[in-house]
């Protein structure tokens, strides 16, 4: 048990809440599906109950919320232009349910949902699939041209083309690799600093005097992490924003 | 702001701005100018002399004014973005840096490891082991470099062969 407490790792352990086993999968209601049902249920119900005053004059709450939009309908306006304003729902929805997702997580015994590689890679997944698939809809085989630089010599044209593809299917593993990576760093760090603590002050009268350099140091790295949950979700929005970019214009 | 702008794209510098200080300066018509004007005032004042001339100097400060205010509005013009820049860099310069180094690490790891999880699909599909992944490899270093050169916006986006956007942060 104080094994466990001290160990950076086990709170990112999915444990079965109701365990649910059909032909053989194992489809259990985990904790980590627990705190994806809790982030969509955070995130609806406080832009739904902020303004459902609908004042001329936003209150506090209201304001926050029309920020958010106005945020993240700047952010799409400047990366895609005003034809990518039919992805505002997809992206606004997938900002926040990131943002949301990152800052429950820092509630202490709270499960990071967005710390689990194959949650950020469906998101990301979820991104380029729309960015494909909405480019060969709209385009047709004209979405290709996206691998195609203007102005390369026909001899280079092959080996150019294979490195395009490849960058562009790295894109998905690094938009995931990147949210994945911050937070999961991010919740270790925090832990074995707070972990000093515990156990400096196990140690009598000088480990509590001493436990005070971990204290400050786990206060100000909640600072920095509540820093990286927005600025994750930040750059997540705009790489989406710039992808689907690409997926209205390929080839400009 | 416009006509910040427009000032600054006259090509109106720092070193402008000083070479013109310099010049008010050495005319005579600036400081030496208002020196006079006081000096003068005085004068007229004890005399009683009133109207014309008085309305004449208060036509050339007026005048020395406007210009100092235009030449202030030019410098504040080239220094302004300058500042702000800095400001903007030294405030961010940690927090920044460090998401800047992770966003950058990232596109070249991803690069790599998508061109050698190809290759490696390559060849297990066509049983070429090993040279799908070697090529592979390969191209994914291309793959992660351009990544990371496209993400410092040194090179032109997807599908433009055009110059690149202009660099982010």
């Amino acid at each position: 048990m104080a094994a466990d407490k001290v160990d950076p790792i086990h709170q990112f352990q999915i444990q079965p809440i109701i365990p649910i086993h059909i032909g053989g999968y194992d489809l259990s209601f985990t904790n980590s599906a627990l705190f994806m049902l809790a982030t969509v249920a955070v995130a609806s119900a406080f832009l739904y109950l902020s303004t459902s005053s609908r004042s001329l004059v936003p209150g506090r709450l209201q304001s926050v919320s029309e920020m958010a939009y106005e945020f993240v309908g700047n952010m799409l306006r400047d990366a895609a232009g005003t034809q990518g304003m039919k992805f505002f729902p997809f992206v606004f929805s997938l900002f926040m349910f990131v943002l949301v997702a990152n800052l429950l997580g820092l509630f202490p015994y709270f499960f990071t949902i967005t710390s689990h590689i194959i949650v950020t890679f469906g998101l990301a997944a979820l991104v380029i699939g729309t960015v494909v698939v909405y480019g060969f809809t709209k385009h047709g085989f004209g979405f290709l041209k996206l691998f195609v630089p203007h102005g390369v010599p026909v001899y280079l044209l092959p080996l150019v083309v294979l490195i395009e593809v490849i960058s562009f299917v790295s894109r998905p593993v690094s938009l995931s690799v990147r949210l994945f990576a911050n937070m999961l760093a991010g919740h270790i760090t925090l832990k074995v600093f707070s972990g000093f603590v515990v156990s400096l002050s196990a140690l009598g009268a000088v480990g509590v005097a001493g436990s005070v350099l971990p204290l400050a140091m786990a206060v100000a790295l909640t600072a920095l992490e509540l820093l990286v949950a927005f600025l994750q979700a930040y750059v997540f929005a705009v790489l989406t924003c710039m992808y689907l970019n690409d997926a209205l214009h390929p080839g400009h | 702001m416009s006509l910040n702008v427009r000032s600054w794209l006259d090509g109106r510098g720092p070193s402008n701005y000083v070479a013109g200080d310099f010049k008010k300066r050495t005319d005579g018509d600036g400081l030496t100018g208002q020196g006079g004007c006081v000096a003068d005032k005085n004068g007229p004042d004890g005399t009683g002399k009133t109207g014309r001339g008085k309305q004449h100097e208060a036509d050339i400060r007026d005048d020395d004014l406007e210009r100092r205010r235009r030449d202030l509005e030019a410098s504040l013009a080239t220094r302004r973005p300058d500042r702000l820049e800095g400001k903007d860099d030294a405030k961010a310069g940690s927090v920044a840096g460090y998401g800047q180094a992770l966003k950058l690490s990232s596109e070249f790891i991803a690069g790599i490891v998508v061109g050698a999880a190809l290759g490696w699909f390559i060849d297990r599909v066509a049983g070429t082991s090993p040279w799908g992944l070697i090529v592979g490899l390969l191209l994914g270093f291309g793959a992660g470099v351009l990544n990371v050169l496209r993400s410092a916006g040194l090179v032109s986006e997807f599908g433009t062969g055009d110059k690149p956007r202009d660099p982010k942060e």
